[in-house]
């Protein structure tokens, strides 16, 4: 028989406290024989033991509970003595309740014994012939209660019996009338029992001493004790800075010792309040069952990783937003039966819930095959509701619209059923979500399905964190939110941009903040050359500091109601010295950049686009002017922004160079390549490098206007022109995007050109929805010598590949209406004359997780955009194969 | 434990009401420029000199920062400015406030005073005319021969 391994566990835990509980009630009873108390006590024992052991089915087991609680059940009412015989043989059943629990805990079966049996057989008929004793009794003593408890008794033992499988034997059955016609004799029938008694006990009872692998602790317990640990780790780190001022060798390496065993003894302690996510999860087939058949639905839950543990206050804590969750995928998510299979679905709904762990974190996912979230409804909602303007509304990406669903008073369910809406919404299950210093977020794929994505920290008392210094004093990052540290020149290596300074890390542009100027410490520090990368989960940021020092174990200790309402700090801790240091929430301080797009945003007059693209790809764009025109492009495209003076521009062989850091840079003036009216003379102009394969080059513009968040969709066709890739109007001018590869390449044609390419031109299927992309890879593509077809979805791909599927490669994007990369994949790689051509993905969703999916899904490769030199890299090493 | 405690305690009350002895209650008085202010002896939790403060940053401005108490995070209030006391003083003397449900509270003040065993019925209502200081954190006054001693109300100058 199959069970779950953690009930069966909680099973055994349980019988064994139960056998000692018996064993301990038997010795009182032996002291005490009149104690009703202990036989009330023994009696429950022996019968819950019964219940559990007929749940798992364990059949030798219940009988033995069943008959002692039969026999003790008549102590309890006070049918009979409990006479030294009795005691015996409810001790000999605890015996053989120990062997059989210990059988099952090594082998998961039921021993099979024949000593077992016959001691089954032995308890029957011992019980049977009390039985009998008290029908002798009753002609004694006729009372009326006795009598009436006699017949009940013996109607239930009567269906017992039947039931029962265990036969006696002849012999047996002859031994059984022996004893029957002595019985009804003796007045005490202890003694002249005795001999017998000692005949069986020669073949039964085994000795089992049962090892307790499980006890019982108070929770109390467990928490002061991580106090303590918590306490031990500070002075520990105490300790260990001691040790390295006073440099004494002995004393280094038994502090050493000190510190790994203190280590190794709060993991342990903290392992102590771990509880496997199981005990939340198994509540839920019942809420499920329950829920399901209220609302008419069909339900198929399934527990994945219900073993993965946690500290038990997050176990706690996350147990109320889950069933939320659930409740919602039911309620909202999983269609009634008819509906599905109108749809092509089963009928019956799949609901998964899944926890695993991650780094330091654990995930846990609520999915449903249901019907998704209806994008456009919650637009149209987010207007009725005032959430956003209609303009708003309408340029609003998926993920700002279904970031409303966690605002309070946001909820789209029509009406509002018993089951969820009843004033606790998402917003309540968001805030308690990052009250433990997790996040969550919600996937969804109309009419396919939703997936709600938990992350919570493993725990919450003790943490590694990085500590660094602003203005002397010492603050601590949690681990989990470190991505890595680079060491910067904040005057070279920052581009700043309006309020807003940049740091490119590998292509990616990311927002900095000066960790002293959000504490608001007077007086700029110019020591500030340490750059943290910080993740909130969603974006990285980066936060300059002043030092950084070790990373170490902190013990979270809370702050006073009056820190409450400042969103940077997560608590405080205590350091070695005993001093104090700040931890920095770093969502918190995320919100410092979020504040200030946002206010750019809010300057911004974007007008509706035309073209409705997927709005979920933002980037920062950088706007510049050459005169009066305004001009436009990625910032991760640029290397480096600086001004430089007029007369630094040299003539040197006809072209026009500066010379910066050491090197001769080329200069490109736009207005020779695109129809611009000109860059007027100035004393000082703002350059924009760009770097590529080592070789650098920069754009001469009059003035940097700002930058700001947004998605890359452009207009195309007014401007018709190569290196366009189309217009925008923003903050009521027109903005033109540039294509700086083109441009490049029409000021110096070679410029990309890598000697040693092959002759023979590969055809490639470029698939993706932004125009301004599609033309930029496009071009670059064409640029080194391929073949380039494009198409805007996953659809048009799919026609154009059955009109010619004569590609190489097939570059695609993920996010695309009507038909995304994901579906596209798929359908590709099950169809046999089409999953031969390599698949490479390039999107702006970046993570390990999409990476992930898409390998699964049978990509060849994943590229980030706007990295064109390890796209083209990738394309070379997949055509190479 | 704790309920036999109050047993003993209703009993003394008892005792001392039916002895006739006055119920007194026990004030820790301190400085603050020309203030005597009192706090009733059983919410403080010790008094403490020149514990090393650490400032947090963005905090209100009567938040001096979070110190550290054997282990114990205690928040650090500047008493003068929250209870807009605008005179010149310098605190230097931490009073640790118990503090129930939340983490301890500290009140810097300039000077302690002497420890005040007051009748509960000589405690007296706040004069209209009290100047200097925000009136509503003072709970009630008590007529030293040459002083006025403010009693602080705890509850409202910890309530956040």
């Amino acid at each position: 028989m199959e069970f779950d391994e953690d009930i069966l566990q909680d099973f055994l835990v349980e019988a064994k406290e139960t056998i000692e509980n018996l064993e301990e009630g038997f010795i009182e009873l032996e002291k005490d024989k009149s104690n009703l108390e202990v036989i009330r006590s023994i009696f429950r024992s022996m019968h819950s033991l019964k219940g559990a052991a007929g749940f798992f089915g364990f059949k030798s087991l219940e009988s033995i509970a069943h008959f002692s609680e039969d026999i003790l059940s008549k102590l309890r009412d006070g049918l009979l003595e409990p006479t030294e015989e009795i005691i015996d043989i409810l001790l000999k059943a605890v015996d053989w309740i120990k062997y059989i629990i210990n059988h099952i805990e090594q082998n998961k079966t039921e021993p099979i014994d024949d000593n077992l049996l016959e001691f089954l057989v032995e308890i029957s008929n011992f019980n049977e012939k009390l039985k009998k004793q008290i029908g002798g009794k009753g002609k004694e003593e006729p009372k009326e209660e006795a009598k009436k408890e006699k017949v009940e008794e013996a109607k239930e033992e009567a269906k017992e019996e039947k039931k029962e499988e265990v036969k006696p034997e002849e012999k047996e059955k002859k031994e059984v009338k022996e004893e029957k016609q002595v019985s009804s004799k003796e007045v005490k029938p202890a003694v002249k029992d005795a001999p017998k008694k000692e005949k069986k006990e020669a073949i039964a009872t085994p000795h089992i001493e049962l090892t307790e692998t499980h006890i019982k602790v108070d929770v109390k317990l467990l928490d002061q004790l991580m106090n303590l640990a918590g306490e031990l780790v500070l002075a520990r780190n105490r300790v260990v800075q001691l040790a390295q001022k006073i440099m004494d060798e002995d004393l280094t390496r038994s502090v050493q010792a000190l510190s790994m065993i203190t280590t190794e003894m709060q993991e342990a302690i903290m392992k102590t309040r771990m509880q496997p996510i199981g005990t939340v999860f198994n509540k839920f087939p019942r809420i499920v069952r329950d829920l399901s058949k209220a609302l008419g639905k069909k339900v198929n839950l399934q527990l994945e990783g219900t073993e993965t543990e946690l500290d038990r206050s997050i176990i706690e804590a996350i147990k109320d937003p889950l069933t939320h969750l659930v409740r919602n995928a039911i309620d909202h998510g999983i269609e009634p039966p008819d509906v599905r299979v109108q749809v092509g679905k089963p009928p019956e709904g799949n609901l998964i819930l899944r926890a695993y762990q991650e780094g330091g974190q654990v995930v846990i996912e609520i999915e449903d095959d249901g019907k998704g979230i209806d994008i456009e409804k919650i637009r149209k909602k987010a207007i009725e509701k005032g959430f956003m303007t209609a303009e708003e509304a309408e340029k609003a990406s998926e993920k700002e619209l279904l970031s409303l669903i966690f605002k309070p008073g946001f909820s789209t369910a029509e009406k509002v059923t018993q089951v969820s809406g009843r004033g606790v919404g998402m917003d309540v299950v968001k805030t308690n979500i990052e009250k433990l210093g997790g996040s969550i977020e919600i996937d969804t794929v109309y009419e396919k399905g939703t997936t709600v994505r938990i992350k919570i920290p493993l725990t919450l008392a003790i943490i590694p964190a990085l500590i660094v210094t602003s203005q002397d004093y010492r603050y601590a990052i949690p681990q989990v939110n470190l991505k890595e540290l680079v060491n910067i020149d904040p005057e070279k290596d920052l581009l700043k941009v309006g309020d807003t300074e940049f740091y490119r890390l590998r292509g990616e542009i990311i927002p900095v903040l000066r960790l002293s100027q959000i504490l608001k410490h007077n007086g700029k520090d110019q020591n500030q050359k340490n750059l943290v990368i910080l993740t909130t989960g969603e974006r990285l940021v980066g936060l300059l500091v002043s030092k950084i020092f070790n990373s170490e174990e902190i013990v979270v200790k809370p702050l006073g109601k009056w820190f409450k309402n400042i969103p940077i700090y997560s608590g405080a801790t205590i350091m070695g010295d005993g001093k104090l240091a700040l931890i920095l929430d770093v969502v918190g301080l995320s919100k410092y950049i979020g504040l200030s797009i946002e206010e750019v945003e809010k300057t911004q007059d974007i007008q509706a686009v035309k073209r409705k693209i997927s709005g979920e790809e933002t980037y920062f764009i950088l706007i510049f002017e050459i005169g009066e025109e305004r001009l436009a492009l990625p910032i991760a495209l640029i290397s480096r922004l600086d001004k430089i003076k007029a007369e630094d521009l040299q003539f040197v062989g006809g072209k026009e160079v500066i010379i910066y850091n050491e090197e001769v840079i080329p200069i490109i003036r736009l207005e020779n390549y695109l129809p611009l009216q000109g860059l007027p003379s100035q004393e000082e102009y703002n350059v924009l490098f760009f770097t590529e394969r080592d070789k650098t080059c920069g754009i001469l513009c009059s003035n940097i206007v700002d930058t700001f968040e947004t998605t890359l969709e452009v207009e195309e066709g007014l401007y018709k022109h190569p290196g366009i890739l189309g217009h925008r109007i923003i903050d009521g001018k027109t903005v033109l995007f540039i294509d700086v590869y083109k441009i490049i390449e029409m000021y110096d044609p070679e410029w990309f050109i890598v000697k040693e390419e092959d002759v023979q031109p590969r055809k490639i299927l470029l698939v993706e929805d932004s125009p301004f992309f599609r033309n930029m890879m496009k071009n670059y593509l064409e640029t080194a010598g391929y073949q380039v077809e494009d198409a805007e979805n996953g659809k048009e791909a799919l026609n154009k590949l059955t009109t010619d599927p004569n590609f190489d490669i097939i570059i695609t994007d993920i996010e695309m209406p009507e038909m995304d990369g994901f579906e596209l994949i798929k359908v590709l790689k099950s169809d046999p004359n089409l999953n031969k051509i390599p698949i490479i993905v390039v999107t702006a969703l970046a993570g390990e997780d999409i990476k992930k999916k898409v390998f699964e899904l049978g990509a060849d490769g994943y590229e980030v955009k706007l990295q064109r030199d390890r796209v083209l890299e990738t394309i070379k090493n997949l055509l190479s194969k | 434990m704790t309920l036999a405690k109050k047993e003993d305690l209703k009993l003394e009350e008892k005792e001392i009401s039916r002895l006739g002895i006055q119920k007194t209650q026990t004030f820790v008085t301190f400085y603050m420029g020309d203030f005597l202010f009192g706090i009733s002896a059983d919410k403080i939790m010790e008094i403490n000199k020149d514990l090393e403060i650490t400032p947090v940053p963005l905090a209100e401005d009567y938040i001096l920062g979070i110190m550290n108490l054997r282990g114990q995070i205690v928040t650090v209030m500047n008493l003068a400015k929250k209870i807009k006391l605008y005179t010149d003083i310098t605190p230097k003397i931490n009073l640790i406030i118990k503090n129930e449900e939340e983490v301890p509270v500290s009140f810097v003040v300039e000077r302690i005073g002497d420890i005040l065993e007051i009748p509960v019925n000589k405690l007296e209502r706040t004069p209209e005319r009290l100047e200097g200081l925000a009136k509503e954190y003072i709970k009630n006054v008590y007529q030293l021969p040459d002083k006025l001693v403010l009693m602080l109300d705890v509850e409202k100058v910890i309530e956040g």
